[in-house]
């Protein structure tokens, strides 16, 4: 070990570009640690970064960079984003808010209309049940200029939005929904006006002849315009509630943070934390940007950012995400990444972007409506013109009060509500269970998915091999004495199996670990040292043999671990052949529990590895997959993922790496983890925050269930209207007399609304599947590192 | 010279991962040494097998990671 530091220890970590395999990992590990003053390197593949610990007294962090660039790649320790983006950032962000400012007045100018055409309507409300059910009520109700005066403002300023918008649509050379409301109410508000300034043209058409009023329809026509406006406010106040689940996200980081800058702790604003700065978190508060724990140790709460509820425990060298909540302890972190950078940030883009975006089921609703509108203005004109020239007297006021209730009740108001309700409401409460869908295609995609194909490493597994077996040969010493022995050996060496038995001794076992000399490493097959007076030797059987060890009493237990798709190590002490160490990439937690979920779904599951045929079988069958691809190529998983396609199925490709991203982006559904790199994540239209596979259960689950709630939302969109329109027309009136007043059309249609509107609602109440008793830990051995 | 062990026109000697030899070539990740070309997966197998290409041939040797 080396001697105590006169300076205490630093942690940087940072991006390494240019890494395509383990060689990569190892050979930057190998020049990072050769550097002076740096005690510990650990590089990661699959997040393309290094994070090394060293002795700011010998070494800076421009060595670290000059060693990894010898090594031949490109440190970036400048993790500050270039300027251009951080514009594009700005400009985004203006951008979102004024649309959200936009939204907030679009609402307000609803509530105001809506508040003053309801308490115009009421008093003809009123009047309406004077002339009918409450005849005591005071004639002035039913006064025609005490009406007129009512209805006209909000024919004219409530309803002018609906004015505005059928010009808009007729300049465009269309129709649309704006255009059958402007249509419908201005008939009977027309109508009810041309009563009372021309009454004698009505008398002389045959109505009012027994000496009553002229019928008026300024009740209905006001009516109509309250219940849309209300409708509409409905939907302005759904999308508003719906990005709350951003507006939570958002209020999750804090606004100060306490830095400590040359041995002061100081209170900034999170805008002034710099990559670099020591953060102090104390218990309760919230950690305020992303980095990596150099002092404390603590339960931090991450449920905001990957659904997990549990909290996860942190220590020196682990990473922290700004939002997520300290619990119990203090910590003090080294800030890696701020503003646009932190995970935090990046999700609520995603979430943002995927709120506002359209789902291919929405652009066939535009398709319907837009056949929809020109196809009601067509029946209204026949209704219209069959009830005038065959119906019964007085046909005018018949044929018009008809066709009004046709043009009202055809309205496709709901339709256009039942799709980016239920979108918004699944993106959010996709958010909240640590699940981004980065656009509404993903959300509708992924619960059509009939095969999901899972990348083997990172995604099934840790991705980080471990030691699962220790076979002793006869009258070798006690497991954990001779494991301290083969660690002390080990821990010269780079090797990521040397890396995975020390790790076993040092961490999992607590084991003293003492210095060993006469360290020798043998590439390609082993390493020998003396350690306390005994000589070990650790490797494969022929470096051991070679050194005239006889290794034929573990050969038949290696070949077991072997076949369970285990790499064994051999270890002799003092030229006996004492062990066989057996080492595995092992399956995460839930990953068995996930694939089961995904066969009840009726789901097909495969596994891609690059390993061959026989360590892959092992890990599937552990796994409970049906299926495997092995021997893949890092370029060969795109391939693979479509010939699974050609097959018919709509496939879900599951990956956390660089090498994942093309097969990522050419399934029908890319599902990244969020535990791996960016680019995947990029690639991906989904991805979990958590890592875990159970998340993708939960995500199909949740596809499953929005998309059967546009299914019933245009089902009742469509529904209320296709029913009533020919009950409006009057086919039944030869029958049974039966009409639809145009004021139980519109009450029928607000109705329609908000059936819509609630049902997207009820998706809020989605929960996700209590974790089953399974979730208990399950490590099951699986196979080497690919 | 050393006996060299049999490696594959498309394997990467360091990582044993098999590579498309004319995408190799065209990233300049192809090596001669010998009189025989061989092709890497990325810069790390690359720059490895530079340093020192008779570990990767040695007979014994078996590219595992």
């Amino acid at each position: 070990m080396t001697t105590p530091a006169a300076t205490p220890l630093e942690t940087v970590s940072f991006p390494v570009e240019g890494m395509t395999c383990a060689s990569c990992v190892n050979r930057i590990t190998r020049f990072l640690t050769k550097v002076e003053g740096v005690d510990e390197a650990n590089v990661n593949l699959a997040s393309e970064s290094a994070t090394v610990r060293f002795d700011p007294g010998q070494v800076s962090v421009a060595d670290l960079v000059a060693a990894v660039d010898a090594a031949g790649y490109v440190a970036r320790v400048e993790q500050a984003a270039s300027a251009d983006h951080e514009a594009d950032l700005a400009e985004a962000a203006t951008a979102k808010a004024e649309r959200d400012e936009a939204a907030a007045k679009h609402a307000a100018d609803l509530r105001r209309r809506l508040t003053v055409a309801a308490a115009l309507t009421i008093p003809l409300i009123v009047g309406l049940a004077r002339m009918t059910v409450l005849p005591g009520i005071p004639a002035i109700f039913t006064n025609p200029w005490f009406q007129l005066a009512l209805a006209t403002p909000v024919q004219f300023w409530a309803g002018s939005l609906f004015y505005a918008g059928a010009i808009k649509a007729i300049r465009h050379k269309a129709t649309d929904m704006n255009t059958l409301i402007a249509v419908g109410t201005s008939a009977a508000y027309a109508y009810s006006v041309a009563t009372i300034l021309v009454p004698d043209f009505f008398r002389a058409a045959g109505l009012g002849m027994d000496g009553g009023a002229l019928p008026m329809y300024f009740d209905t026509s006001a009516a109509i315009i309250t219940l849309i406006l209300l409708g509409r406010f409905l939907e302005a106040r759904a999308r508003s509630h719906t990005s709350d689940a951003i507006r939570r996200l958002i209020n999750l980081a804090p606004r100060t943070a306490r830095v400590i800058r040359d041995g002061i702790e100081l209170d900034v604003a999170v805008g002034d934390v710099r990559v670099g700065d020591l953060v102090r978190v104390r218990p309760g508060e919230t950690i305020a940007v992303d980095g990596v724990v150099t002092d404390g140790a603590s339960g931090v709460d991450e449920s905001m950012i990957t659904g997990e509820s549990l909290p996860v425990s942190k220590h020196p060298d682990d990473l922290v995400v700004g939002g997520t909540l300290n619990t119990t302890g203090t910590l003090t972190f080294r800030a890696t990444r701020i503003g646009a950078d932190t995970v935090l940030a990046k999700i609520i883009r995603l979430v943002s972007e995927a709120q506002g975006s359209r789902a291919p089921i929405q652009r066939l609703a535009d398709v319907v409506t837009g056949y929809f509108v020109p196809a009601v203005l067509g029946l209204a004109a026949l209704t219209f013109v069959v009830w005038f020239a065959a119906g019964p007297q007085p046909a005018f006021n018949m044929a018009l009060l008809n066709t009004v209730a046709v043009l009202i009740i055809a309205c496709p108001c709901a339709l256009g509500l039942a799709t980016p309700t239920s979108i918004m409401v699944g993106t959010g409460k996709g958010a909240e269970n640590g699940i981004l869908f980065r656009n509404a295609e993903a959300l509708e995609r992924l619960g059509a998915v009939k095969a999901v194909v899972l990348d083997k490493t990172g995604t099934l597994t840790e991705g980080k091999p471990r030691v699962t077996d220790v076979v002793r040969a006869e009258g070798a010493l006690a497991e954990d004495e001779l494991l301290a022995l083969v660690a002390a050996a080990e821990r010269g060496s780079e090797h990521p199996l040397a890396d995975a038995i020390v790790r076993e001794a040092a961490q999992t076992r607590q084991l003293a670990i003492a210095d060993a000399t006469d360290f020798l490493s043998v590439a390609g097959g082993g390493v020998s040292a003396m350690v306390s007076g005994h000589a070990v030797l650790v490797g494969r059987p022929g470096f051991l043999e070679s050194l005239g060890i006889d290794v034929t009493g573990l050969v038949a237990s290696a070949e077991a671990l072997a076949a369970d798709g285990k790499t064994p190590v051999f270890a002799a002490v003092d030229g006996r052949a004492s062990a066989v160490i057996a080492i595995a990439d092992t399956l995460k937690a839930g990953s068995v529990e996930a694939v089961a979920e995904l066969h009840r779904l009726g789901i097909a599951v495969a596994m891609l590895t690059g390993d061959n045929q026989r360590t892959a079988e092992a890990i599937a069958r552990t796994a409970g997959i049906d299926r495997v691809v092995a021997d893949v190529r890092p370029d060969g998983k795109a391939a693979a993922v479509k010939a699974l396609q050609t097959e018919g199925k709509v496939v879900a490709m599951v990956g956390d790496g660089v090498n994942d991203a093309p097969a990522l982006a050419s399934a029908d559904v890319g599902v990244a983890m969020g535990t791996g790199t960016d680019v995947a994540m990029e690639s991906a239209g989904v991805t979990l925050m958590s890592g875990d596979l159970r998340g993708l259960v939960t995500a199909i689950a949740l596809s499953r269930a929005t998309m059967r709630n546009i299914r019933q939302n245009l089902f009742w969109a469509f529904g209320y209207n296709v029913i009533l329109i020919p009950i409006a027309m009057g086919v039944l009136y030869p029958v049974n007399g039966m009409l639809l007043d145009p004021i139980f059309a519109a009450a029928a249609m607000a109705a329609s609304s908000v059936t819509v509107v609630s049902n997207a609602l009820r998706l809020r109440r989605f929960r996700v599947r209590a974790p089953e008793a399974a979730a208990a830990v399950r490590r099951a051995p699986v196979v080497t590192a690919s | 010279m050393a006996e060299h062990r049999t490696v594959a026109p498309n394997e990467d000697p360091v990582c044993g991962m098999t590579v498309d030899v004319a995408d190799a070539v065209k990233k300049g990740l192809a090596r001669e040494y010998e009189g025989r070309q061989y092709i890497f997966c990325g810069k790390g197998c690359f720059l490895e097998f530079g340093d020192d290409p008779e570990t990767f041939l040695a007979e014994g040797f078996t590219p595992s990671m």
